[in-house]
């Protein structure tokens, strides 16, 4: 699915290429008109990262206030600041452990003889995916609370306590793990996919030169990923500042924002819950703007080892 | 915990209930912030005329609110025309409760419509989503023709001067007794919807029936051998929740950590204290260190759930009504809530303990907020303020009426059932009625409830008991443009804090520092904006 496209169209004038496609272009009329109506007149209501923006009084007749907004930003005001180090934070943590464990395990669901036993896993391992975040929340307090299953037995048996959940120590570590119970086993589907697209011809020539399981492994399936993972990691890179808002806002409380408070959430706390929607505006349009400075950095990165990369050059 | 969201919405009213952003005649004056408390202050507020037409059982005072052991047999029918205009009325509100049964499901919603003489179209949102809704709607210039403003709402004066109905001629002075129910409120609710030198709303009172004390399972407590819990010192306080307390069991006598009473133990002020003109916050009170200790105690000893700083009130309600906590603080509103949702049968009981003093003598345990919302009535309504306004009136029928037994109980035979006189709720009661009327208007509350005289009785015994060393928010009334606008994320930063130190996670002393920084980033321009409205309402 990733080898290089064919040679670009053969230097047909725009015209004739539209009169060819009309079908296929007709038939992305609805989705372009969505994604315009939805996602780009939209992007304009950014403006008001310039105003001091009342929602009574709207977006026209709110005054402009030049800069003034992205003060926080610029002059690190200290909450701002520790948003911006907890996202970051959490940008390392997910990167390290969350991006990489969907490949470790669907080269271990791939390394499954029994198709049975490998369906059953596969499907008990995308449940949690569908789970909303309420719900993951509730069932981690539910199991390792203060009151919750596993201290309750621990106390009964007279033994220490576990202080896991609300425990602002051990927070970044919670999220991280619980991001991973929840997605991994969804994210395993498109690395499965690429892994059935390698030619099972190269696996026999390996093993008659006499590779062993781990020589193919690194020789074989990983270069058969590579093209995968960079164009996942570069799709990652550019919501990487985004590390989780519900799952975030609904365990804030009992840690409290010093470990807690992220880019995503600063901008809920201020604009909609405290008024300053100016300001949260600011922070969230350079937070979109890092994002895309990430993707586009990534790419050429990914452009100069000579991958593909989201899109070609 | 510590100082109840609810209570600093007292603040935000505060913040709220005195505008700045221009009478029309000052409009475009830089300098109008002076003057403005004067212009808010000079408001003639409606006349307030009591309903003398019901007689309570344990009558009340200015604080202590009216008891009813029964309800009166053949309730009077107040109101004898509808007052809907015929066309359908838009309203836009937070529900407490379960989300209800669409209109087309729920009798009591027809029936309502049917009275009202218009059909009453709800837009609601749980209590958690509501803040979101309201700014949505806001922004999106979509309103209802009667809103319900959150009174910790940011800016509410340029909100209701851009958006709202101005009202005072319609309510101001004696205006206001053609809405006699309206004029039943007194005059104090009344002060929180005036704004820009204007009435802009209609209050939904609350007050006394939102004061919070440590409630209490009495029947849990009997089980274990003690009546009429009467703790004299913390360290009795603390004694007793050991008492309840049995880990093993998955059993803690609290469901979260009662800071905001032992603060009240220890004479911190409720939210801001005036003293000869000059104001101090809660925060400063030099005896915070010793409540935050001693709420480190407590949670220390293990007599807090573990899980008290993760969850919100609907688990707190759970460990409660299921007998997994004996104690919990809360209001008189809740008191009642708990018997609403009580599952744990007939045994079931509730009450309240006073606060002592921290080494003994009394406490001083706080008033409560005097509002629940704002309700304000859209510029664009194609609907009178006159209409609008005798819907409110229709909402503030009082306790003893036949409007209040419907808008509160339903329909006999489906909604409730008579015992003697008393309406007792059915299941379907419970969830048809819960649409959110409440927030229209309301009467004050009154002590009552169906079936259980012992619950007013001692609701009423408590409150004439604390009434008078209630202490008051200074701040109640006087406007501060900086409290309005950093009030919510000062108060949040705090509250973490708070959190911390009491899990022991950070020392008592980081709150000299926090205090510190509080005052400069918002904390001493509210004292100077408030010193200042202060010496103007004086002055007046």
């Amino acid at each position: 699915m990733l080898q290089r496209s064919a040679p670009r169209s053969q230097q047909l004038s725009l015209g004739r290429r539209l009169l060819r496609d009309r079908v296929l272009l007709l038939f992305a009329l609805p989705g372009i008109g969505l994604i315009i109506a939805f996602h780009y007149v939209p992007l304009l209501g950014n403006v008001i990262a310039f105003k001091d923006y009342q929602p009574f009084l709207g977006i026209g007749g709110s005054d402009w206030s030049g800069w003034a907004n992205f003060a926080v930003i610029f002059n690190g005001d200290p909450a701002f600041l520790r948003a911006l180090k907890n996202t970051l934070i959490l940008t390392c943590l997910q990167s390290v452990f969350v991006f990489p464990a969907p490949i470790l395990l669907a080269l271990l669901l791939n390394s499954l003889f029994s198709e049975r036993i490998k369906r059953i896993a596969q499907s008990i391992l995308y449940l949690p995916h569908f789970m909303s975040w309420v719900i993951v929340v509730a069932l981690f307090q539910q199991m390792l609370g203060g009151s919750g299953l596993l201290n309750n037995y621990l106390r009964s048996h007279d033994l220490g306590t576990l202080d896991i959940i609300g425990n602002s120590e051990l927070f970044h570590v919670l999220l991280t793990s619980q991001i991973i119970w929840k997605d991994t086993g969804w994210a395993t589907i498109l690395f499965l996919a690429a892994l059935s697209q390698i030619d099972s011809q190269l696996y026999e020539a390996a093993s008659v030169d006499g590779a062993s399981r781990m020589k193919q492994m690194w020789h074989v399936t990983l270069p058969g990923l590579r093209g995968i993972i960079i164009l996942l990691f570069i799709l990652r890179l550019g919501d990487s500042l985004t590390v989780g808002f519900e799952q975030i806002i609904l365990q804030q409380q009992a840690v409290g924002r010093d470990v807690s408070e992220v880019l995503d959430t600063y901008v809920y706390n201020n604009g909609v819950l405290g008024g300053a929607w100016g300001v949260a505006a600011a922070v969230g349009l350079v937070k979109g703007l890092v994002g895309v400075a990430l993707v586009l950095a990534a790419n050429k990165v990914a452009h100069i080892f000579g991958e593909q990369g989201v899109y070609s050059r | 915990m510590p100082v109840s969201r609810r209570r600093f919405l007292g603040g935000g009213l505060a913040a709220a209930a005195v505008a700045v952003t221009g009478t029309p005649l000052l409009a475009g004056c830089a300098s109008d912030k002076k003057g403005t408390a004067a212009a808010n202050l000079a408001v003639k507020l409606p006349t307030y005329t009591r309903y003398g037409e019901i007689k309570p059982d344990l009558p009340g005072t200015d604080v202590v609110l009216d008891g009813f052991l029964k309800y009166p047999a053949n309730p009077i029918k107040a109101i004898s025309e509808a007052p809907g205009d015929g066309k359908p009325i838009t309203f836009l509100t937070n529900i407490p409760g379960a989300i209800p049964p669409s209109v087309d499901k729920n009798q009591f919603w027809q029936k309502l419509n049917e009275r009202l003489g218009s059909e009453l179209q709800i837009s609601m949102a749980s209590n958690d989503e509501y803040k979101d809704k309201f700014a949505t709607r806001i922004a999106g210039g979509d309103l209802p023709d009667i809103i319900n403003i959150p009174v910790d709402t940011v800016q509410i004066p340029g909100l209701v001067k851009a958006k709202c109905m101005d009202l005072t001629e319609q309510l101001s002075g004696d205006a206001v007794s053609k809405y006699p129910f309206l004029a039943n409120i007194p005059t104090e609710y009344w002060k929180g919807c005036v704004f820009n030198g204007a009435i802009y709303g209609v209050p939904v009172p609350r007050g006394m029936s939102r004061t919070s004390l440590p409630l209490y399972r009495a029947d849990l407590l009997a089980a274990k051998g003690i009546k009429d819990p009467a703790p004299k010192t913390f360290q009795e306080f603390f004694d007793l929740a050991k008492e309840l307390t049995a880990a093993k069991q998955n059993k803690w006598a609290w469901t979260r950590v009662p800071l905001s009473t032992i603060r009240q133990m220890l004479s911190i002020p409720n939210v801001w204290k005036e003293d000869g003109g000059k104001f101090t916050s809660m925060y400063e009170h030099e005896a915070q260190l010793d409540a935050l200790e001693a709420g480190r105690k407590m949670v220390a000893a293990g007599v807090v759930n573990p899980d008290a700083f993760n969850d919100k009130a609907s688990a707190r309600k759970q460990w409660f009504n299921g007998g997994i906590a004996a104690f919990d603080y809360d209001s008189f509103v809740a008191w009642n809530q708990y018997y609403s949702d009580n599952t744990a049968g007939p045994a079931f009981s509730v009450n309240m303990l006073d606060v002592p003093g921290f080494d003994g003598g009394a406490g001083a345990p706080w008033m409560g907020a005097a509002l629940n919302n704002v309700t304000s009535f859209s510029k664009n309504s194609k609907h009178s303020a006159d209409t609008l306004l005798k819907i409110a009136n229709w909402m503030a029928a009082p306790f003893g009426t036949e409007e209040y037994l419907f808008r509160k109980y339903g329909i006999a035979g489906r909604h409730y059932t008579l015992q003697g006189t008393d309406p007792v709720p059915t299941k379907v009661g419970v969830v048809e009625t819960g649409i959110g009327v409440q927030y229209i208007s309301d009467s004050a509350l009154a002590l009552y409830w169906a079936g259980k005289p012992d619950v007013p009785q001692n609701q009423h015994t408590i409150q004439t008991k604390v009434a008078p060393r209630l202490t008051y928010d200074a701040s109640y009334g006087l406007y501060s443009d900086t409290q309005s606008k950093k009030q919510t994320q000062l108060s949040k930063t705090m509250l973490d804090l708070e959190n911390q130190i009491v899990q022991g996670k950070k020392p008592v002393s980081d709150w000299t520092a926090a205090v510190q920084t509080w005052r400069s980033s918002g904390g001493d321009t509210m004292r100077t904006e408030l010193e200042q409205a202060h010496t103007e309402a004086a002055g007046k």
